[in-house]
């Protein structure tokens, strides 16, 4: 009778648990939506040129300045804009810009999605800068940025500067910090859908000396990489670069450096163990003298740091710079190369990366990318997109870019990522602290 | 001086069960009476009969003939009063003996007071003579016959001595001739009852004085007051003791009062008698509830007596008639002694006195003071309260819940539980009304809980949130001290039914119930113990009374409208027992006991079902309902959690603390017989409640479903698991010496360690990491106090939540507050226009949101922290809003178009926001007004007394025609909701009286009882 009993319960017990389990499934009843943001391209000002590199004539477009967030096929590859700034549905290809100024120079820059903070360290306000910030509202209503410029001297006041729906608005650099030599630029985006650029265009009366797109970082880390700075010899003498640094917080940082190349690894002299002051721009000129044709530089800090390179080039017998900045690591995306033929260089203890390139006639291939310290990938003319996949850790890249025009950088960074973002669903719930 | 001349007048009516022993105290008085002269009213019984036997001469008038008419009669019968003389007239009932010193101490006492006319005795009980009844009687401002004294008053001397009175009773009492026949006698319109008190009070008034004599002893056994025998006065109509006692006390009071007072007399007369009648009716007695007002009716119909008696008095009063204010108790007194009473009533029911006196005392002669003083006393040492386990019990609970509480103690807000809304009068608000603002408007019936809590809360001074909070802070103990009333019914051991008590105040199913604001679980846990025990005599319904039905009928709407899915159970139970029983039956449908059967259980479910109207309705098209919780929706735990007898969800204890529910369940079904009768429901309860949480179910005030909690399952089946524990284990301890180590050792041993090592993790979880539950206090309001100004103006809240580890978004439309109690079981789901407008705000493809928010009148977006920046770029980038700020608590947007709650759009198309002053508006021109309100019927606006054309627009937006220029009245014609208001109340109040124990009239409750 007992065991009757037994059986009878652990059948039932057994039974409802196994059905109820069976049944029973983890309710999600969140909706979401996945999708690339918008990326939104540098404008092109006065006298400069500006082609888009694209891998698909599908791509939807759109330009500012218009009232309207109607979009439509671009219908090439490499799409030049005649003024304003493009915003492009490029889903997960992120389309690159070179923009020249014909015949002085040359600068590259990624596309990107609207940010809320991003730091330029980069370019002068002094009597020979022409450059410009140029912020760009793809956005339909009035958008709100807080502009804080740090220079040599501290931090100056930040400006709340507005920008009208779906337009940008350029502001001189020298207006920004009048005379300083050496700035470094944060933006805010306080409201609306809002990108930055800066050109580091400089001359000295008719003589121009050169210009470059600086391409912006993100927030301070303690850990700088700048995989790829250009270094080309003059006969026999050093190149001259110049390493500038921005502490934004509190308290002075120490850094100490390291260089990674061909040539070797090793530690420039006069920067290990140097106390950079918080809140000031602070340059320090590096003379290198190296067989190699670029470098990495790798800094550590006790403190979150901001940094870049300019580094003097010369393009056809005409003097330009560049701007090399810090990237963080390297992500899986694809990038636009149509018509750049960019080297790929890459930087970290250990690298691996996996380049899938598509060239103009729609193939593709796959080329595996090993070594440590630093390695480099020249991309064809005919590639169209080059991909970045099975990346070990620590790995970071950039592109250097050469034209007759001048020399540009592009970190390989993606443009937009993709976005999960829930769809909203109504519930009381919200109303309850 | 000569010795007074005493005449006692016995007035006897069918007395012969008591006039025995009153001729024999007569006889027996140490000072003889000069003269015994009765006088019978008709005597149907043998009382003439034995008064003649006694050599008593007795005068025979007519049997409806009243007290004050035979006392009339007796003295017309007596020699003419001689001038001077000192003589007396000593008034005697039938049933009232008067101790042998009575006349003695009566005449010791009126000797040196010259100024006294009347004096009368102490009187006791005749049944329990240390029951003393009265020592001077007076008449409360509402009627009342006023002793001065406690109920059942037990005299030990307390009030002895000679005492000015207002009046005395007529039993024994001792008035002087001249007097009586100077005032007229005893009024003849007071047959019986309350002449007594109109005798004393115009014996004041006429500057005479009155003495109750505490030596002068009588036991009256007040038969016509308690209808041992019938009343046939003249006046007596229909023979109701009741209705003559209330007519004669109205009677004397607005024939004595003066003028001035009178309205006022009147008013709490009639008040007095129409609460009196309520509560007659409450306990079934509604020949009492009659008497109450046919006693002020009579009166009032027949103004010509009571304007002579007044007339009459008028001239036979000398001194103030301030003079008897002295001796009418103040209403400070009445209410006192009211209270008194109340409070001494609910000690005897909450406390009965274990004493029994199985037979009254009878005698003086029983009592034996010697004894009482010989007795041992007996003393408990206070310190032993300390000791004992319900005490060391909620000491434990005390420790803990001041761990586990540290974040409750202020305004309570989380989980399943909205924000408490600032008075109680704001519930009662809510559920009368027939439209709620909450999100875009709603009109669905509020649950009569919300009625219940604001009512509750009325015992901390309307202070809703005072309330929940100490009901929070307090139901641990709540369910310690009800699971205890219930669980040491089935032991001796009082550890053991501490143990268990505490077990359950602290189960899996209640710490999940506090710590998640389950408002209504914790009324069933409370109020369950109370309930089941009628419950385990479920099969045999038909030994159920009609009352106990009802009762209990009451007692599951109680649960259902706090617990939805109590229907369910409801259901599910009645159908299976309906089954059983026409099984057993032999499937005969015409089984008597079949029929019995169903009838009751059927009534059962059918008192729910009706008094929840129209909600439970709503159940019948919409079943998924009866799974819904009240308040805000909380998700459950699954099946595997509520297999172990946790509800699982926000703030239930992890799965590593598992209970001992489980495994006492499973022992118990293998264990005794009487352990297997709880076992098995609650095995059942369980395994039901683990396969019904699967089951999804949308919550209220949205659309998502979310797993359903089956934490009503789980608290039957925890308090069956534990009943089954205490019926195992009582008196185990002894089986267990007795025997060799077995099954049972390791059984006890096992569920002896399951315990406590779900004590020490659960304990040790609640004071850590439990405190963080997600009710807490100080929860800061949703909405900044910028928003709350525009009152009128509905904002659109959207809020970022992580769900799973991933980030989820959720909106709803606020007026201006955030959601408070009771709202979210009215707040409607969503409109779906609404929410297409909201997912482009979110995917970047709402160009035309800010148009449709301002359609239905949404004025704001407002982003709480933390906020997301993509949400907050694409609302930038989209148009149609306006940054109008952004700090710490969130962002928020202006919607560009125009809008508010009334939209005017005129005939040339021109659209306007008209301004309402609370139900009015005034229009500038004619057009088409729309109210950014849902569509509801009762929606009605009028202009110049008639009603505006009323349609539904494309948006389901009521749109009204306005045909001309002026002011309008807009409102929600609340009709059908007070129609169904007042349908529950007489519901209610039916079901209620049927429930309640039915009062007995006086002459069915026996001797024994009165005494």
């Amino acid at each position: 009778m007992k065991s009757d009993r037994t059986f009878f319960i652990a059948l039932i017990t057994v039974s409802i648990l196994a059905v109820s389990n069976l049944l029973s499934f983890t309710v999600s009843t969140s909706r979401f939506n996945q999708s690339y943001p918008s990326v939104i391209c540098p404008p092109n000002t006065s006298g400069l040129t500006t082609a888009i590199s694209l891998t698909d004539p599908k791509t939807q477009i759109r330009k500012t300045g218009t009232s309207s967030l109607k979009t439509r096929e671009v219908g090439i590859r490499r799409y030049a804009i005649a003024s304003q700034s493009a915003v492009i549905d490029a889903g997960k290809v992120t389309p690159v810009v070179w923009q020249v100024r014909k015949g002085v120079w040359a600068g590259a820059a990624a596309c990107q999605a609207p940010i809320t903070s991003r730091w330029f360290v980069g370019a002068t306000a002094d009597i020979t800068s022409k450059g410009s910030l140029n912020l760009v509202n793809s956005g339909l209503g009035k958008a709100l940025v807080r502009v804080t410029v740090y220079s040599e001297n501290g931090a100056l006041t930040p400006r709340d500067i507005a920008v009208r729906a779906n337009s940008f608005a350029q502001i001189p650099l020298p207006n920004l910090a009048p005379g300083a030599k050496s700035i470094a630029i944060h933006i805010e985006a306080l409201s609306g859908r809002i990108n930055g650029f800066v050109v580091d265009e400089r001359g000295k009366g008719l003589r121009s000396l050169g210009g470059d797109i600086v391409n912006s970082t993100d927030d301070p880390v303690k850990k700088l990489q700048i995989p790829a700075i250009p270094q080309q010899r003059k006969k026999k003498t050093a190149t001259a670069h110049t390493l500038r640094l921005l502490v934004p917080g509190d308290i002075d940082a120490r850094i100490s450096a390291e260089i990674r190349s061909t040539d070797g690894t090793f530690a420039p002299v006069g920067i290990n163990g140097r106390v950079i002051a918080h809140n000031k721009v602070v340059e320090i000129p590096m003379k290198i003298l190296m067989a190699s044709g670029k470098f990495a530089l790798h800094i550590s800090s006790d403190q979150p740091i901001l940094g870049s390179v300019l580094s003097p080039t010369v393009s056809q017998g005409k003097s330009d710079f560049v701007w090399s900045t810090a990237v963080p690591d390297l992500q899986e995306f694809t990038m636009a190369t149509t018509g750049l033929a960019p080297t790929l260089v890459f930087t970290g203890k250990s690298i691996a990366v996996k380049l899938t390139i598509t060239s103009a006639n729609g193939k593709s291939k796959s080329i595996n990318v090993k070594g440590s310290d630093i390695a480099t990938y020249a991309l064809s003319d005919s590639a169209q997109s080059v991909s970045f996949s099975a990346i070990s850790p620590g790995t970071s890249g950039a592109a250097l870019i050469s034209s007759k025009s001048g020399y540009g950088y592009v970190p390989l960074t993606p443009g937009s990522v993709l976005t999960k973002s829930s769809i909203p669903d109504s519930n009381i719930r919200v109303l309850n602290p | 001086m000569s010795a007074p001349r005493i005449t006692a007048l016995l007035v006897v009516h069918d007395g012969a069960t008591w006039l025995p022993e009153v001729v024999a105290s007569l006889a027996s008085q140490s000072v003889r009476p000069n003269q015994v002269f009765a006088i019978d009213t008709g005597s149907l019984d043998s009382s003439v009969k034995l008064l003649k036997g006694a050599r008593i001469p007795v005068a025979s008038i007519d049997r409806e003939s009243g007290f004050g008419a035979a006392i009339a009669h007796g003295i017309s019968q007596l020699p003419a009063l001689i001038k001077d003389s000192d003589e007396w007239i000593w008034i005697l009932h039938d049933d009232c003996v008067l101790h042998p010193q009575a006349l003695e101490s009566l005449l010791a006492a009126i000797a040196d007071r010259p100024s006294v006319v009347m004096a009368g005795p102490k009187l006791l009980g005749w049944h329990d003579r240390t029951h003393l009844i009265e020592l001077g009687i007076s008449i409360a401002t509402n009627g009342a016959r006023w002793t001065g004294l406690e109920p059942s008053e037990y005299d030990q001397g307390q009030h002895d001595g000679v005492k000015e009175v207002l009046s005395v009773s007529t039993a024994g009492a001792l008035i002087r001739r001249d007097v009586f026949e100077e005032l007229g006698g005893f009024d003849q319109n007071l047959e019986l009852f309350r002449d007594d008190v109109d005798f004393g009070w115009r014996v004041r008034v006429a500057g005479h004085s009155v003495i109750a004599v505490s030596d002068a002893i009588g036991y009256h056994a007040q038969a016509s007051a308690t209808e041992r025998r019938s009343v046939d006065v003249h006046g007596a109509f229909l023979h109701r003791p009741l209705l003559l006692d209330r007519r004669n006390a109205a009677y004397v009071l607005l024939a004595n009062s003066s003028a001035w007072s009178l309205p006022g007399l009147v008013i709490q007369l009639f008040t007095g008698a129409l609460l009196r009648a309520i509560g007659y009716l409450f306990a079934k007695l509604p020949g009492y509830a009659s008497d109450e007002i046919l006693a002020i009716g009579s009166l009032i119909i027949h103004p010509a007596e009571l304007l002579s008696a007044r007339k009459a008095r008028k001239k036979l009063r000398l001194i103030s008639p301030g003079v008897v204010k002295a001796f009418i108790p103040s209403r400070t007194s009445q209410i006192r002694a009211s209270f008194s009473r109340f409070a001494a009533t609910l000690r005897t029911a909450i406390l009965p006195d274990s004493q029994s006196y199985d037979s009254p005392i009878v005698s003086d002669l029983e009592i034996n003071e010697d004894e009482d003083l010989l007795a041992p006393i007996s003393r408990t040492p206070w310190k032993s309260v300390f000791y004992r386990p319900l005490v060391i019990a909620a000491t434990v609970a005390a420790v803990v819940s001041l761990a586990w509480a540290r974040n409750r103690f202020g305004s309570l807000a989380g989980g399943a539980l909205a924000e408490s809304p600032a008075s109680f009068r704001d519930l009662i608000k809510l559920y009368i009304s027939s439209w709620h603002d909450v999100g875009m408007g709603s009109g669905q019936s509020t649950p009569v809980w919300v009625l219940v809590i604001g009512l509750a809360s009325l015992l901390t001074f309307g202070n809703v949130s005072l309330f929940i909070t100490l009901f929070f802070l307090a139901a641990p103990f709540i369910l310690l001290l009800s699971a205890h009333a219930y669980l040491r019914k089935f032991t001796d051991n009082s550890w053991l039914s501490a143990g268990a008590s505490f077990l359950y105040a602290f189960s899996p199913v209640a710490i999940s119930s506090i710590n998640s604001g389950r408002l209504g679980v914790l009324v069933l846990l409370a109020l369950l113990p109370f309930l089941i025990r009628q419950f385990h005599q479920w099969p045999e319904i038909d030994r159920w009374s009609w009352r106990s039905i009802f009762a209990h009928g009451l007692f599951l709407w109680f649960l259902f409208a706090f617990n939805p899915i109590v229907l369910l159970m409801l259901i599910g139970g009645i159908a299976l027992s309906i089954v059983a029983d026409f099984k057993k039956a032999q499937k005969n449908h015409t089984d008597p006991l079949f029929r019995v059967r169903l009838v009751r259980r059927i009534t059962l479910l059918g008192i729910p079902f009706l008094l929840a109207a129209p909600s439970s309705f709503g159940i019948l098209i919409h079943p998924s309902r009866v799974l819904r919780e009240i308040g805000l929706s909380v998700p459950g735990g699954g099946p595997n959690l509520a297999f172990l007898a946790n509800p699982g969800g926000p703030g239930a204890l992890p799965w590593w603390c598992i209970s001992p529910v489980v495994a006492i369940l499973l022992l118990a079904y293998f264990s005794t017989t009487a352990a297997r009768k709880f076992a098995q429901p609650g095995i059942v309860f369980l395994l039901c409640g683990t396969l019904l949480s699967v089951a999804v179910t949308p919550g209220n005030g949205t659309p998502l479903s979310t797993q359903i909690s089956v934490a009503a399952f789980i608290s039957i089946a925890t308090l069956f698991s534990l009943t089954s524990g205490v019926v195992m284990f009582d008196k185990i301890r002894s089986r267990l010496e007795q025997s060799h180590i077995d099954f049972r050792h390791v059984s006890v041993a096992v569920i002896l360690a399951v315990t406590l090592i779900y004590s020490a993790t659960s304990l040790s979880w609640l004071i850590s990491a439990g405190a963080n539950s997600p009710l807490q206090t100080g929860g800061k309001n949703v909405l900044p106090a910028y928003l709350s100004i525009e009152t009128s103006a509905k904002s659109l809240v959207l809020r970022p939540y992580i769900n799973n580890g991933e980030q989820t978004l959720s909106y709803y439309i606020s007026r201006g507050r955030d959601v408070t109690l009771g709202e979210p079981d009215v707040a409607p789901t969503d409109t779906a226009v609404i929410s297409q407008a909201v997912e482009g705000l979110i995917d970047n493809t709402g160009v035309s949101s800010s148009k449709v928010l301002a359609t239905y009148g949404i004025k704001y977006v407002f982003l709480k922290n933390p906020i997301i920046e993509e949400v907050v770029q694409t609302i930038d980038g989209l148009g149609g809003f306006t940054r109008t700020s952004a700090t710490k608590a969130g962002i928020v947007w202006k919607v560009s178009e125009l809008t508010g709650r009334l939209i005017l759009t005129d005939y040339a198309g021109t659209v306007s926001i008209i301004e309402n002053k609370g139900i009015t508006a005034i229009i500038p021109r004619p057009g088409t007004l729309t109210l950014t309100e849902t569509f509801s019927n009762g929606w009605k606006i009028y202009q110049e007394g008639f009603a505006a054309a009323r349609i539904e627009n494309s948006d389901g937006l009521p749109t009204f025609e306005i045909t001309s220029a002026g002011e309008v009245t807009i409102f929600h014609d609340g009709r059908q909701r007070r129609a169904w208001i007042s349908f529950f109340v007489i519901s209610l109040i039916t079901v209620t009286v049927l429930a309640l124990p039915a009062g007995r009239r006086k002459r069915e409750i026996s001797e024994r009882e009165l005494a």
